[in-house]
């Protein structure tokens, strides 16, 4: 499914218009459960709405019990779960967008909300 | 000569666009007679020698201009003739359009067209002979409407849309129709709309406005047929900053009834107008990218924005459907164009699940523009630098600009070792000639490609010796170690990494994030006296997932902290029932007073601590109800160690796990939780018992091999420990892997000394020198056979440990040794930023990719007492450093001494790959390559390519 609904691209694109020549677009990033309370107010969705995340993908913790995550712009982060996370092992520092489904929220800190992969992409440089 | 009428038989079918072809057409057929008397005069004529002529580029570079009324236009700078005798004499015939002026000195047109019409031009030469050339175009000066200088032509299909100079028509019980598409226009580019009128709808023709207020509309008329129609719009070059509005489309049927208009949102980005402008949009949710080659050899693209000629990408679209941008444009905004030869290519990145996608890709070249449409398929591949598909090629006029130096020189000094870094700002480097001359002395060249940014893949093109060669320069002998094929890392995985997986799962219970802890417990858990030994627990193992009964069989304490030493029934010797060897009390003695015992500076507490910060302390965590969600700050005064078996695997045949901590416990615990119900809310770590106990001899000594690693293991858990406190609680940031590894593994390093064990380095903890050659120990080895991967990942493979120390023991050596880790774990920044910002409090400015680049030559000059900072792996003493007033020390390390030991692989010092795979191989971010040139005299001669996000290095060793 692919993200429903023009108002967030729209928000996107309105950065788009406010910023420079030499700016980029900030991208639209998702604002549902973020990863702890120095967040502003949290917007829970729905538990069966798909979310589009846009971020680095990072491991974090300590060996063994290591935790693959997206971090967004904002500092948001996300734990990457499920069998369509297993190539993101594979883009580690890179931006990729996820898409997929909250299935636990934030528990506190190094405890994210997780997020189940239904499918990515790979993005760009922000520079 | 007629450049036009050659223009025109040479033009493909998709350049330039519909509307350009349109009014090239109107304008012929408005004054036929005079354009093919022209047209014959100058396609049949040779010109005479020695007559003014227009360079050849210029068919490309004059064509019809366009402008609105009314509105200034951008100054045309008309091209100059060579040749012809005595002074040359401009004109343009036979006069301009009113409110344009034409400078005949400077050529060039200038002022604000008055009045709509199409004015047939002729430009033209004279030399003192009255020899002439003459260049044919035309001026289109049509009358400002709104919706004209957003769009400037609309199409659906074959069927032009026409400028309507009228009111735009008010609704009257028309068909009603949706409208959906691009949002973002940009200059130049292309607008998709797709229209869908209400089912059964007769639909006559479309109306396309900015509504009502807005003067002017297109209108264009469609097959009345059920169905959708595909809406193309064009995007003036020199669009005009705008607001963000309704792009309204409404249907008309054949009785003349106007429908209820249908609001499209439009939002313009904000681009500065240009001479040379290349600007792609399409239909769909895919990730193109566009590339532009300028005739200075730099290249415009994603991963290079903004080039040194002035060429800048902006907007790009790098998002799939998630910025929903759909336009890349370059364009020359910041400084004139170079002339020359442009390259104009596309691709497709990722399809992002779109069956096709359509584009648009035009191209403004000093009022000339070119149209070029496709249609791109499949999956999307790479778009890396010099990819993509060629749409077309272009010339900007103008005196060519002098090669780009493409030479690059150095001279070894006859002895020593020496460093040459080719591209140490971030130089392109496209087959760049390198020549380095050693003179008469005999060296051994090594060459190191660094690749830093973690967004693209930046890896070293080519530094082929052969086409030096083919050049004519004298190549040298390529030296190709015949190697073994290093083992797959995936040979190397630990068991641990199906835990991970395990792991990410086991935690979904219901959350707690809504606050689930039991009201009060902060202060029952203040109140909770201290523990004593013979206390029991059954404690959660989170790796695999049991609950293991233990008893606290030791507690010390300095006057603030205390230790508790739990040790699983299992493993204690009086009811042992281990598979390896269990624990004795002389054995929980030894460990627990090293690592706590009274007084300041004497355990590992004290210097970790000293070095990382607090492990527990005040925290201000609460869930979304408010309520905490951490063990309280009063924590801190007690730290629990709990040996057993991890894995319940004996001694090392399982995973090799010596110890873990997990955040776990940190938490308060949460009653019916799956996993945080067996919170321990304490600060705790695990550590393998079977390595604490076994005996190197007949008789078990704190300092047999084995229960040294464990005491490093020690500091290296409790590191981990206080990472979780200072970077997720404190500082509200990640804790990324490879950099809490790499820090606890300098923490062993840093403390080896002091604990008197031998440390990751592996070289007796009172050698301050690198120790003997032969060393098969530690980490080293396999920093030495894996010295090419990532530094800034983590997949659980010792060759990760392996990584990240390397890299941390360099940066302890060269940029602040204690006090640099500390900044490191106590930054309120993440992974490379905190590497960064740890390294600027040390007095350094290095960024991460330079530090990533020193790292490289220091491995390569590891063998030299004598290098320079700061590639100093190996002084041949102790580095020292300061933290909390206390010093700590560094061995050396040479990294020639460390062989990596299996089979026909062994061999000491870091790998070097041939040559060709050298060459052929795709870098990783964030890692460093190396290869041999071999030893050699005299003059050496590369080519050299490399992204501006590699580094390349040469070093000359004597």
């Amino acid at each position: 499914m692919k993200r429903a609904g023009v108002a967030m691209a729209l928000a996107a694109a309105v950065l788009l218009a406010c910023a420079s020549d030499a700016d980029q677009p900030a991208a639209a990033q998702a604002t549902a459960a973020p990863n702890g309370p120095a967040a502003a107010e949290p917007v829970a969705p729905a538990a069966d709405e798909m979310i589009a995340v846009t971020g680095r993908v990072v491991v974090t913790g300590s060996d063994p019990l290591v935790t693959l995550v997206i971090v967004t712009d904002a500092g948001e982060q996300y734990e990457l779960v499920g069998e369509q996370a297993d190539p993101l092992w594979d883009l580690q520092q890179r931006r990729v967008t996820v898409n997929g489904y909250i299935v636990q929220p934030a528990s506190g800190p190094g405890f994210p909300a997780q997020l189940e992969v239904a499918s990515y992409s790979r993005t760009r440089d922000r520079g | 000569m007629c450049y036009k009428c050659c223009e025109m038989q040479q033009k493909p079918d998709t350049a330039p666009g519909a509307h350009r072809r349109r009014r090239w057409q109107a304008l012929a057929a408005a004054v036929p007679a005079a354009l093919t008397t022209l047209a014959l005069i100058g396609c049949s004529a040779a010109a005479p020698v020695n007559a003014p002529k227009f360079p050849a580029s210029v068919e490309q570079a004059v064509f019809d201009q366009m402008y609105l009324a009314d509105r200034s236009i951008h100054p045309l700078v008309l091209p100059a003739a060579t040749g012809g005798s005595g002074t040359l004499r401009y004109s343009l015939e036979p006069s301009v359009p009113p409110g344009l002026e034409f400078d005949a000195v400077e050529r060039t047109l200038t002022g604000t067209p008055t009045t709509a019409g199409t004015y047939p031009m002729t430009y033209v030469v004279r030399d003192a002979n009255g020899r002439t050339d003459e260049i044919s175009f035309a001026i289109v000066v049509q009358q400002y409407s709104a919706i004209g200088s957003i769009l400037s032509d609309v199409t659906a299909g074959s069927r032009a849309g026409v400028l309507r100079f009228q009111d735009v028509p008010e609704p009257g019980g028309g068909p009603a129709v949706a409208a959906t598409g691009n949002h973002v226009y940009v200059a130049g580019g292309s607008v998709f709309l797709d229209i869908e009128p209400v089912p059964g709808a007769a639909v006559d023709r479309l109306i396309v406005s900015i509504g009502p207020e807005g003067f002017g509309y297109y209108e264009i008329d469609v097959p009345d047929a059920a169905g959708s129609y595909r809406l193309v719009g064009e995007v003036p070059f020199d669009m005009e900053p705008l607001p963000n509005g309704c792009l309204y489309v409404s249907a008309v049927d054949a009785g003349g009834a106007v429908g209820s208009p249908a609001c499209h949102v439009f939002i313009g980005a904000d681009t500065a107008f240009s001479d040379v402008q290349v600007t792609v949009s399409w239909d769909t949710d895919a990730d193109l990218d566009l590339h532009v080659a300028d005739p200075t050899g730099h290249e415009v693209y994603f991963a290079s924005k903004r080039v040194e000629s002035g060429g800048v990408l902006f907007p790009t679209s790098d998002e799939c459907e998630v910025d929903n941008v759909r336009n890349e444009r370059i364009a020359w905004t910041q400084g004139t164009p170079p002339p020359g030869r442009y390259e104009v290519r596309l691709s497709h990145f990722d399809s992002c699940e779109a069956e096709q996608t359509n584009y648009v890709l035009r191209v403004y070249n000093h009022g000339t523009v070119s149209t070029f449409t496709g249609t791109l398929t499949g999956p999307g591949d790479d778009a890396a630098r010099g990819t993509g598909q060629v749409i077309t090629t272009f010339e900007v006029p103008g005196e060519a600009p002098p090669e780009p130096a493409q030479a690059i020189s150095s001279s070894y000094r006859g002895s020593g070792d020496q460093v040459f870094v080719l591209n140490p700002n971030g130089e392109v480097l496209d087959r760049t000639l390198y020549t380095l001359n050693l003179g008469s002395a005999s060296a051994e060249v090594y060459v190191a490609a660094t690749a830093g940014n973690y967004h693209v893949d930046p890896q070293v093109e080519r530094l082929d010796l052969r086409e030096a060669a083919a050049k004519g320069l004298s190549a040298p002998a390529q030296v190709v170690q015949e190697l073994e094929p290093r083992p797959a890392l995936g040979g190397q995985v630990s068991p641990r990494l199906q835990w991970i997986t395990e792991f990410n799962n086991f935690d979904d219970g219901p959350p707690v994030w809504e606050g689930s802890a039991a009201p009060g417990r902060i202060a029952e858990l203040q109140a909770q006296p201290a523990v004593a030994e013979g206390d029991r627990i059954d404690f959660y193992d989170a790796v695999d997932k049991i609950l293991v009964p233990a008893t606290v069989r030791k507690v010390v304490t300095d006057g603030t902290t205390s230790v508790a030493l739990w040790v699983a029934d299992q493993e204690w010797v009086d009811t042992c029932a281990s598979r390896g060897d269990c624990v004795t009390q002389e054995m929980v003695d030894a460990v627990a007073e090293r690592f706590l015992r009274p007084g300041a500076d004497n355990d590992i507490h004290d210097w970790i601590t000293t070095i990382f910060g607090a492990p527990w302390g005040p925290n201000s965590v609460v869930g979304r109800d408010g309520e905490p969600l951490l063990i309280p700050a009063e924590a801190a005064r007690e730290v629990h160690i709990f040996a057993f078996d991890i894995e319940n695997d004996g001694y090392i045949t399982g995973s090799r796990v010596v110890g873990y901590f997990t955040r776990l416990h940190n938490l308060l615990r949460q009653p019916g939780h799956e996993v945080l119900q067996h919170s321990l809310e304490r600060l705790a770590f695990f550590m393998d018992s079977p390595w604490l106990a076994e005996a190197e001899g007949e008789t078990w000594e704190v300092t047999d091999r084995r229960p040294k690693a464990w005491l490093g293991t020690l500091a290296h858990e409790f590191q981990h420990m206080i990472h979780y406190y200072q970077k997720p609680v404190v500082h509200n940031t990640i804790s990324e892997t490879w950099l809490n590894e790499a820090a606890s593994e300098v923490a062993e390093d840093l403390v080896a000394d002091k604990m008197m064990i031998d440390g990751p380095r592996a070289v007796a903890y009172d050698d301050p020198t690198a120790g003997d050659p032969g060393n098969r120990g530690s980490r080293l080895p396999g920093y030495n056979l894996y010295n090419d991967i990532q530094v800034t990942t983590w997949d659980g493979y010792l060759a990760n440990y392996s990584v990240v120390y390397a890299f941390g023991a360099y940066l302890a050596r060269n940029y602040g040794g204690a006090a640099l880790f500390g900044d490191l774990v106590q930054s309120d920044r993440a992974g490379v930023g905190a590497v960064e910002g740890a390294v600027r409090n040390q007095g350094h400015d290095e960024s991460f990719l330079d530090l990533l680049t020193n790292w490289a030559v220091a491995t390569l000059l590891s063998d030299n007492t004598g290098a320079p900072a700061p590639y100093r792996y190996n002084t041949g003493t102790w580095r020292t450093s300061y933290a909390g007033g206390t010093e700590f020390r560094l061995g050396s390390i040479n990294l020639y001494h460390y062989i990596y030991a299996p089979g026909r692989l062994a061999r000491p010092g870091p790998f070097l790959h041939p040559l060709p795979v050298f060459n052929e191989r795709t870098q990783p971010p964030h890692s460093n390559m190396y290869t041999t040139l071999g030893r050699h005299s005299g003059t050496l001669r590369l080519s050299v390519s490399a992204e501006a996000e590699n580094r390349i290095t040469v070093v000359v060793k004597e």
